[in-house]
């Protein structure tokens, strides 16, 4: 099978080409945590912040609607563990959200709420049915973004989508969240695909993945073999990648698959008629279909520069510090970066809650950046796979120049922060041009 | 000074200063040749340009250039060390810490300091010696001439020079083993240096391959009256032009940013060299192509870039 | 800047020097090996046609100090690093200006190969093609050191041809005295016989206790009688023998004494009883062989023979047949030369004074004609020879 990748840009071949990221682990130990308190924002998706339910001192189970939204751009907030709330109050999240959240004390009896049973007859719900379901689940795009899931089928099932792509690309170095649901419980990825599907009205699936992951590719062809017969309407295909950051960029996968680039504020439902799903969102809506169980956890990973990662699944809402409790030598960390290690935010407070958006947490032992001048090397062109040219914006914005940096489409930075990575002077490109970026978008919106 | 942590948290293994550092090893195996045919004359010399250059930059910077983060340059030792593989080895102490100078002062640090320099900083140096010491500079010591041969260090006249021509056998043109500049001519050992930087991934080979290559199909045309082929082997293995392409034309600051601009710079380069070749001399076709050709940088980084993501032309519209 | 970034520094430092220094070296050393090459064959399109060898090497040795004549020597070898000789370089000084001349030695230094005169001197060539190719027939195998057959000692003029003897066959014939004279030497003669004429007879004698033979202890100066010393003598006496054919001839005197040789001082009267016997010996063709197996180890025999060294003619009295040992010579000899040595020191002071360049001449080995009428050329060019042999000497350790 052809491997497809992204052209734009130039990779250096020690960046972050994966192939040649020995630090990369590919097993992933599963851990569950079971925290003492948790803290779970109202806003943890792109949209509007739902309402808190509940007061302090209620009782909740786990899986009891603590958060309900407002609108449709919202998703219900369900508790993640069983507790009693004991605080109720607005929280500042490191991607600098502000918004009410609810605190829960652990009760440790892990009371489940009476809603979540397992489903017999989940093969026969009917779209509609599951349409309600995706709703009621509280899922959000798990890749990062968070757009309501819910609301990304609606959007999809207008603009008449004809494919759907479920990103298994992982899109950072040293993740491997949602690959662990591939591994192991590819079928069950593949159900929540399939679901996904029928809502969208999609009759095409076709399962991304990165070459460097033999083994997950496996298993993820022997459960689309498996299963294939169950979903004779659905053609179902295994697209393999080229390894290289940012291959889950959803610009560069739509690039490499159909080779459009879609031009900024297009979405690929209108551009491609293709809609992009996340493995673990797959995941977590095959789990609600199943079990009629919200999303009150998720696979994090845990890893870092100098040590061996393994994932956790944590519990939505728990405390980086109690995850990193059982971390060897975390606290030894020179920064703590909520996320992963190429777009993380690097975390002063270790009381930040895991989101559901939140993929990794990393540890950075040892940051020394190399501080020089400029040495017009122009690695950062060549790194950048959208084709900008970082130190000259970097320039234009020391010197301020606004408009200068527009000609020069300073709007469409992704922010991945590959000009900053290879930066031999140690410049911080990716930030100062991800910042105007943002600026710049949102004066051409307003 | 704590910096404010921003993503990304990691980083590429080769800052700057390791790959100036890593340029100055493949450097070595060259200053040693020349050291092994020239004596500890040549080290002596190496030794007084790179600290020149080193502490003249690094003080220049530190009071002109207060705001810059960084103030130890290591590309001054390269420049430093080029200078002195590019001047014969009969030159005086004084002439070399002249011409650091110049390099330092006027050609990197007048123009913004390291990074911002137009021209190559080695190259400049080695024309205003040649204009200023032509005498000195167009001295051809003989190779092995003793291990001490050191009394004319101060003065730079060159000791008794080989009587005859020596024979340019092939063994020759390989060792290098002719008189003239004290470590250009030995063209293995640049390319032992040239792995070194390929296998940094420190070597662009844009510009180095266009240069070669205009070199050898323009010297068809170019020389069609006198085609000697061993000359011109012998011209592109010793005289200087190895040295040129792989390490002038890979100087990270004084080359165009884009790979199609490199290989137009190359290019310009080989033919710029042929042509000086036919009409100057060999010295002026080895150091000024690549200065001329440093002069068109800023057109080839105005002009040619990637091509941004969904727009539609790589070559930059002009702005009315 | 990390630890892993200085140890893969030092690595591929480590590396590149290594890389470095085997290219420069390997570089170097092939140049060494081309321009060994080329010296060899420059070598041996110099010296090929003296002496053709593989390899020539340069000797260096502090001998050459000592011999200002001998320009350079070097020694050829085959293949198998065998030394096949000597290549000489000699330049001496002649009436003329220089002789430079090239000669190849044969590997134990005795014996001529070859040799060939390079610069001219100032007033032009020394010979013609055609008379070097005489001189090198002549000289081809010669064993050195060569002179002339004209320094030969001899007041004879050689083209006096004298008869051969009568009934001599051909052979090798050997005598030997029966018994030590006194001062503890054992005569014998030896005698070669080719076509009827004696072409070669040798005197000399063996010392009892030290088995050192005479002519080399008067060389060597501890044998020592008056006039020219005793090897030179005897050699004399030998060569008129050759001349004359007959030891009627040699006119010995009733005291044992000849005087129409010249510079032949010495008692002659054994020498002239055992040249007699080789005589009848080659009349009887009782060969050097058979004397020696009739006579076991050669040491009986008679004993009438006379110690020759008398010290000064005159001296005594003793007739050439009685051969009498005279118990009291050797003392009063010793004295004797001790005292006659003022005496005769006006005539023959230096030992070497009958000699061909230096050499005594009984060391001399081969004798050649020369090139009718250009006698000073000739000997101008075996003084080129017998410098090499002097230095061949010098340098392979002869004779002390």
């Amino acid at each position: 099978m052809k491997k497809l990748t992204f052209k734009t840009g130039f990779m250096p071949k020690d960046g972050l080409d994966f192939v040649h990221q020995r630090k990369f682990m590919r097993e992933a130990l599963l851990e569950v945590c079971s925290p003492r308190e948790v803290t779970i924002p109202m806003k943890q998706h792109a949209g509007t912040a739902c309402e808190p339910v509940v007061s302090v001192g209620d009782e909740v189970a786990m899986g009891d609607l603590i958060g309900k939204p407002t609108d449709m751009m919202g998703v219900p907030v369900h508790a993640s563990i069983s507790g009693t709330v004991t605080r109720i109050d607005t929280i500042r999240l490191p991607n600098k959200v502000s918004c009410k959240a609810v605190w829960i004390k652990n009760d440790l009896r892990r009371r489940v709420s009476s809603k979540i049973q397992t489903r017999k007859d989940y093969t026969k719900l009917s779209l509609d049915d599951l349409s309600k379901l995706l709703w009621a689940s509280g899922i959000c795009g798990m890749g990062g973004e968070g757009v309501p899931t819910y609301n990304k089928c609606m959007r999809a099932r207008k603009a008449g989508v004809d494919t759907l792509l479920v990103n298994c690309t992982q899109s950072e170095p040293f993740l491997s969240c949602d690959l662990h649901h591939i591994r192991v419980n590819a079928s069950k990825v593949l159900e929540g695909a399939m679901a996904l599907s029928g809502i969208c009205y999609v009759k095409r699936v076709i399962f991304c993945i990165e070459d460097t992951w033999a083994d997950e590719i496996d298993a993820l062809t022997k459960a689309v073999e498996k299963d294939r017969s169950r979903y004779m309407d659905r053609r179902i295909e295994v697209q393999v990648f080229k390894s290289r950051f940012p291959q889950g960029c959803q610009q560069l996968l739509i690039k490499a698959l159909y080779d459009v680039e879609l031009p900024l504020g297009k979405e690929p439902e209108e551009e491609v008629k293709t809609v992009l799903f996340n493995a673990s969102t797959c995941y977590a809506f095959s789990e609600m279909i199943e079990k009629n169980q919200p999303l009150t956890s998720r696979i994090v990973t845990i890893s870092g520069d100098t040590i061996t990662g393994h994932n956790v699944l944590v519990p939505i809402g728990t405390s980086v510090s109690e995850i990193l409790e059982r971390v060897p030598g975390a606290h030894t960390a020179q920064r703590i970066a909520w996320g992963g290690a190429m777009t993380g935010v690097a975390i002063e407070r270790l009381d930040v809650p895991i989101i559901k958006t939140t993929t990794a947490i990393t540890i950075i032992r040892k940051f020394e950046p190399p501080r020089t001048n400029c040495i017009h090397c122009g690695a950062c062109i060549g790194a950048c796979p959208v084709g900008l040219s970082p130190y000259l914006l970097n320039r234009l914005i020391e010197l301020g120049q606004t408009e200068a940096m527009q000609s020069e489409s300073v709007e469409l930075c992704i922010a991945c922060g590959a000009c900053s990575y290879v930066c031999p002077a140690g410049i911080e490109l990716s930030t100062n041009i991800a910042k105007a970026a943002h600026r710049v978008r949102r004066s051409a919106a307003r | 000074m704590k910096r404010k942590q921003l993503a990304p948290h990691i980083h590429a293994d080769q800052p700057a200063a390791e790959r100036y550092i890593y340029v100055l090893l493949a450097l070595l195996p060259a200053f040693l040749g020349a050291v092994f045919y020239y004596g500890i004359r040549v080290a002596i010399l190496a030794a007084v340009s790179m600290s020149c250059f080193f502490f003249s930059d690094f003080l220049i910077s530190k009071h002109m250039y207060p705001d810059h983060a960084f103030h130890v340059d290591y590309s001054s030792l390269v420049s430093g060390l080029l200078l002195v593989l590019m001047i014969p080895a009969s030159a005086s102490v004084w002439t070399v810490i002249l011409a650091a100078l110049f390099g330092s002062v006027l050609v990197k640090q007048a123009f913004g300091g390291a990074g911002a320099n137009i021209f190559n900083p080695a190259l400049a140096s080695r024309a205003f010696l040649e204009f200023a010491f032509p005498v000195q500079m167009s001295a051809k010591e003989a190779p092995f001439q003793g291990t001490w041969h050191l009394q004319s260090l101060f003065t730079g006249e060159p000791a008794a020079s080989a009587a005859g021509e020596t024979t340019v056998g092939w063994m020759n043109i390989l060792s290098g083993r002719l008189p003239g500049m004290c470590g250009v001519t030995v063209m293995v050992l640049i390319l032992i240096g040239m792995v070194v930087l390929i296998e940094r991934r420190i070597f662009r080979f844009e510009a180095p391959l266009a240069y070669i290559l205009a070199l050898v199909f323009g010297y068809v045309p170019f020389y069609w009256d006198a085609l000697r082929f061993d000359a011109f082997f012998a011209w592109i293995a010793c005289g200087g032009l190895i040295l040129v392409a792989v390490f002038m034309l890979n100087d990270c600051t004084t080359l165009p940013l884009d790979p199609k601009g490199r290989f137009i710079f190359g290019f310009g380069a080989g033919i710029l060299t042929l042509i000086l070749y036919r009409f100057a001399n060999s010295t002026y076709a080895m150091v000024f192509p690549v200065l001329m050709m440093n002069m068109t940088t800023p057109i080839f980084d105005h002009y040619l870039r990637p091509r941004a993501f969904s727009r539609t032309s790589w070559f930059r519209e002009v702005q009315k | 800047m990390t630890r892993a970034f200085f140890k893969g520094l030092t690595i591929r430092a480590v590396i590149c020097v290594v890389l470095t220094f085997v290219f420069l070296l390997s570089c170097f050393w092939y140049a060494d090996n081309v321009s060994r090459a080329e010296k060899q064959e420059e070598y041996q399109e110099k010296y090929g046609s003296l002496l053709m060898a593989a390899e020539y090497r340069m000797l260096h040795t502090d001998v050459l100090e000592n011999h200002e004549a001998v320009k350079a020597v070097y020694s050829a070898y085959d293949e198998t690093g065998r030394l096949l000789g000597y290549i000489v370089d000699v330049q001496t000084r002649t009436a003329a200006g220089f002789m430079h001349t090239q000669m190849s030695i044969s590997d134990n230094g005795e014996n001529l190969l070859n040799i060939r005169v390079v610069d001219e001197g100032e007033n032009g060539q020394y010979f013609t093609e055609d008379q070097m190719e005489i001189l090198r027939e002549q000289l081809k195998g010669a064993r050195i050191p060569v002179a002339l057959r004209r320094d030969l000692p001899s007041d004879v003029p050689y083209q006096v041809d004298y008869d051969p003897l009568l009934g001599l066959h051909d052979g090798v014939y050997y005598a030997r005295a029966e018994k030590a004279s006194s001062d503890g030497y054992t005569d014998y003669c030896e005698m070669e016989v080719r076509g009827g004429r004696i072409v070669r007879v040798e005197w000399d004698a063996e010392n009892e206790q030290s088995h050192t033979m005479r002519s080399s202890d008067s060389i060597s100066g501890e044998y020592k009688v008056s006039g020219n010393i005793w090897a030179e003598q005897a050699y004399r006496l030998c060569n008129h023998l050759v001349l004359v054919q007959d030891t009627v001839k040699l006119a010995m005197k009733s005291d044992g004494k000849t005087e129409i040789i010249e510079g032949v001082t010495v008692d002659i009267s054994t020498f002239v009883m055992l040249a007699n016997q080789c005589i009848e010996y080659s009349r009887s063709s009782f060969t050097k062989e058979k004397y020696l197996s009739d006579t076991g180890d050669g040491s009986e025999g008679e004993h009438e023979e006379q110690p020759e060294p008398t010290p000064v003619p005159g001296d005594t009295g003793e007739t050439a047949e009685t051969a009498a040992p005279l118990p009291t010579k050797a003392p009063t000899e010793i004295e004797v030369i001790g005292g006659e040595d003022g005496v005769v020191s006006g005539e023959n002071d230096n030992v070497l004074s009958d000699s061909v360049d230096g050499i005594p001449m009984s060391e001399i080995r081969s004798f050649i004609d020369g090139l009718e009428g250009d006698a000073t050329n000739s000997a101008a060019l075996l003084t080129t020879v017998n410098e090499a042999y002097k230095f061949m000497r010098e340098y392979l350790n002869w004779v002390g």
